[in-house]
């Protein structure tokens, strides 16, 4: 079977600093990818050059068999660790604009979503507090029928009821044809969700793998390899 | 799909700004009456009256020249280089798509201001010369004005505002290649590229252009393709930069 993502050989600095240092991985479709790593290790630069936000110095990113493009744009769907809503609009205004760009956007599933979370889509974005401009935004990417979610940090500033729902939703959402890559350090919440496991640090994989294989050959859960990795 | 850019690039202006250019031509209009009626009369109305509509005019001018500025200035910078820039550049849209579709809407928004402001002055003595005198004299308009041919003044006017709003987008692009102070530099690229363009310019000009030419064909011809080549080089130069140089805060 062909890879979803496959980067080669990818490099990126800025001025002198190393960011992305020479990653090559290769990840299927059908996984929920656990993207791990402390602050600062690569993991938001990683997913905007898959995302074609960053140019790399060096390398390949192929997605789906294309490189990053309008044509991979169509098929990911994506949340950056930062809100991107434009405040004057309502939230009916930003189901809109989803919906006339993105053919994959199901306008019903993202109504129903919104209804769980109690969130009125009459309501102005300027209006709405932190955590639940976050929860726009989640069910705006997730309402996306996509290849490719990519979610950085996409449980950050909500409550935890809302956390359960938002995993939920993400399990809901994975199918044979798709693939979810978290990245986070809150890695104990999501956990029991992962299939496969990538470590970042210094801008290089530390260890890639399956998360029952790697649980079962440390003897001990990813949220505590992760700590031995990253304090040791 | 670039029907659908340019649908939301006319949706963000807001309802204020079209109710900022009525409020200049309902002004301008009374100023007319107030001018006429100052004409036929000038015993009949208080001094102060015609000087606080004036000065009301002149703010109001002002201010939906700068409210222009402004929405084609924070189009561009918010949606691209602000944190819309994440929602902006992962549309499936070409980055070309993009520009062209911000730089449609905002030379959309200079001729109308540019008509707005003209119409007004053109209300201020409306009523003093009569609408049926106005109506006479316009088809003459075209001897009277010193310029042989309106169609290319109305190119070079096109023309000359595309490279004025390129030259926006290409000073804020420059801006954001700097790790701090990216509105400032913006303002020092954009200055420093107007006084390199009249360094570069001028010498040429008065090469190729004696000054008792002005508003002649050969004129508009030169100044025209100035505007072509300016407005490549500034397109270009944003495109790139935002293609490869951007990295999103």
């Amino acid at each position: 079977m062909t890879p979803l993502l496959q980067l080669h050989h990818l490099s990126k600095s800025y001025k002198k600093q190393v960011a992305i240092d020479d990653i090559s991985l290769a990840l299927p479709a059908g996984k929920i990818i656990g993207l791990l790593g402390s602050n600062g290790s690569g993991k938001t630069t990683l997913i905007k050059l898959i995302n074609g936000l960053l140019q790399p110095d060096k390398g390949d990113v192929v997605i789906n068999g294309y490189r990053p493009s309008i044509e991979t744009k169509k098929i990911i769907s994506y949340l950056p660790d930062t809100t991107y809503l434009r405040e004057g609009m309502k939230i009916k205004d930003m189901l809109d604009l989803f919906d006339d760009f993105y053919e994959d956007f199901s306008r019903e599933k993202a109504e129903n979503l919104l209804k769980d979370l109690h969130l009125d889509d009459n309501e102005m974005l300027k209006n709405l507090s932190k955590g639940n401009k976050e929860k726009v935004q989640l069910v705006l990417v997730m309402a996306r029928k996509a290849k490719l979610y990519i979610l950085d940090e996409p449980i950050g500033g909500v409550d935890p009821a809302a956390r359960d729902y938002i995993l939920k939703t993400i399990i809901n959402n994975y199918s044979e044809d798709a693939s979810v890559i978290i990245s986070t350090h809150l890695i104990s919440d999501i956990e029991p969700i992962l299939d496969e496991v990538i470590f970042l640090k210094e801008g290089k994989i530390i260890l890639q793998g399956n998360a029952d294989d790697i649980r079962e050959e440390y003897g001990k859960s990813i949220d505590s390899v992760f700590r031995e990795k990253y304090n040791g | 799909m670039f029907s659908k850019l340019l649908k939301y690039e006319l949706k963000f202006v807001g309802k204020w700004y079209f109710a900022l250019n009525t409020g200049l031509l309902l002004i301008a209009a009374l100023l007319g009456f107030v001018i006429k009626s100052l004409d036929t009369n000038p015993q009949s109305m208080n001094e102060i009256i015609p000087f606080f509509l004036f000065l009301i005019l002149g703010a109001l001018i002002a201010s939906s020249w700068l409210a222009t500025i402004t929405i084609i200035v924070k189009r561009f910078y918010s949606h691209i280089f602000g944190r819309e820039g994440y929602l902006t550049l992962t549309l499936p849209v070409s980055i070309h798509q993009i520009i062209i579709s911000k730089l449609l809407v905002s030379v959309l928004w200079s001729i109308f201001n540019t008509l707005v402001i003209l119409i007004s002055i053109g209300l201020l003595f409306l009523p003093s010369v009569g609408i049926k005198e106005t109506l006479i004299f316009l088809p003459s308009i075209n001897d009277v004005l010193p310029f042989n041919n309106l169609l290319l003044l109305i190119f070079y006017t096109f023309m000359s505002n595309i490279s004025g709003n390129l030259l926006i987008y290409f000073a804020l692009s420059i801006g954001q290649l700097f790790s701090d102070h990216r509105i400032l530099m913006s303002f020092v690229a954009y200055f420093s590229i107007i006084i390199a363009l009249i360094l570069f310019t001028t010498p040429l000009l008065e090469k190729f252009m004696p000054y008792d030419d002005l508003f002649s064909t050969p004129f508009f011809i030169y100044y025209i393709l100035a505007f072509v080549i300016e407005s490549s080089i500034f397109y270009f130069g944003t495109a790139y930069i935002i293609k490869n140089k951007l990295n999103l805060q």
